[in-house]
């Protein structure tokens, strides 16, 4: 089994996978980064962090019924399994508890482009 | 939907292309993907920078996990497994004569290359002598007491005593390689020359020296 660890576009991909359900697939996702996180990625690209999420076991898929769409060919519908909801809460908590421990004396002084 | 029209038709060879790299069972859904995506751009772009972009998103696709596997696991991959894993335990159930055995062949081969080496150097200088697989240098080792000398040196009458006992000795000169100085004496001048080789006519004839002036025969004639 390869490590259950979530990468940072595997993470995003993950999400976007929830957030179009149940009609998510490798272009859909493609498009939906591109716009609500501006990143262009190659098709190529989402299908392969597809691949090695469901090598994880954090995705399932199956192929939806044929439609005359796409000349035919078949997609293939990813949905979240209860391994990557789980993984992406780990994530998320940890983020979180790392956040929460920050002091805020680490944020005095910071400047953030505006006038002195 | 009505059938595509050709001009939305994405290039023909990306297509062959991407067909002959990606695995059988992904290529559905991918060529699927790419053509839906060819359609969108198609929209707002010609169909030359639409056929780029889409050159662009089938190259992406060169990814270990969407290649074929050409190798397959065959019994010849468990058979040679199987061999690594008997020899490994033979070592270990032969400990001192697997480490016998394999020092034995170490050294052996080691031994043999060193050999080479030293040969390989041997016959590597004074390659520039047309005649240098047929010229040696008679030397003497003597022991003085307890010591052993090496000397690259031999009696004067070495060489015409060997032209004369050993017939396959076709010539024999003789040379003396030093820091000598000497004074020549030109007739319109005297000259003193420094690390001057001293040689019998011979010399000339072994090395096929070339002379920047004069000619070869008869030169050491009349000293």
């Amino acid at each position: 089994m390869k490590g259950t660890q979530l990468g940072e576009f595997e993470e995003l991909v993950l999400l976007i996978v929830g957030v179009l359900f149940p009609d998510a697939y490798g272009l859909n996702i493609r498009q939906e980064i591109l716009s609500q996180t501006g990143r262009k990625v190659a098709i190529g690209a989402v299908h392969s962090a597809l691949s090695r999420l469901h090598d994880k076991g954090f995705v399932k898929s199956e192929l939806a019924d044929a439609t005359h769409e796409r000349g035919g060919r078949r997609k293939r519908l990813f949905q979240i399994t209860a391994a990557g909801k789980r993984a992406m809460e780990k994530n998320h908590e940890l983020r979180n508890s790392l956040w929460n421990q920050i002091p805020d004396l680490a944020w005095k002084g910071l400047n953030y482009g505006g006038a002195q | 939907m009505a059938v595509p029209n050709n001009e939305m038709m994405p290039p023909r060879w990306a297509d062959r292309f991407l067909s002959w790299f990606c695995r059988d069972e992904l290529l559905e859904e991918v060529r699927g993907d790419l053509h839906e995506y060819y359609q969108i751009i198609r929209e707002e772009k010609s169909a030359r920078s639409a056929s780029w972009i889409y050159w662009y998103h089938v190259l992406h696709f060169l990814r270990p996990f969407a290649l074929k596997r050409k190798t397959q696991y065959t019994n010849n991959t468990a058979m040679f497994k199987n061999y690594f894993l008997i020899t490994i335990r033979n070592f270990r159930k032969h400990q001192l004569f697997s480490f016998l055995n394999l020092t034995g062949l170490t050294v052996g081969i080691a031994s043999c290359l060193l050999i080479f080496l030293y040969v390989r150097d041997e016959l590597s200088f004074d390659k520039h002598y047309p005649n240098h697989d047929r010229i040696y240098r008679v030397v003497t080792d003597f022991k003085l007491g307890d010591r052993e000398i090496h000397r690259p040196m031999a009696p004067v009458v070495m060489a015409e005593h060997l032209m004369e006992v050993v017939p396959e000795v076709e010539t024999a000169g003789r040379l003396m390689v030093g820091q000598f100085d000497t004074v020549v004496d030109l007739e319109e001048d005297i000259l003193q020359v420094k690390n001057v080789t001293y040689a019998t006519s011979e010399v000339l004839d072994i090395f096929s020296l070339s002379f920047i002036s004069g000619t070869p025969e008869g030169a050491l004639d009349d000293p």
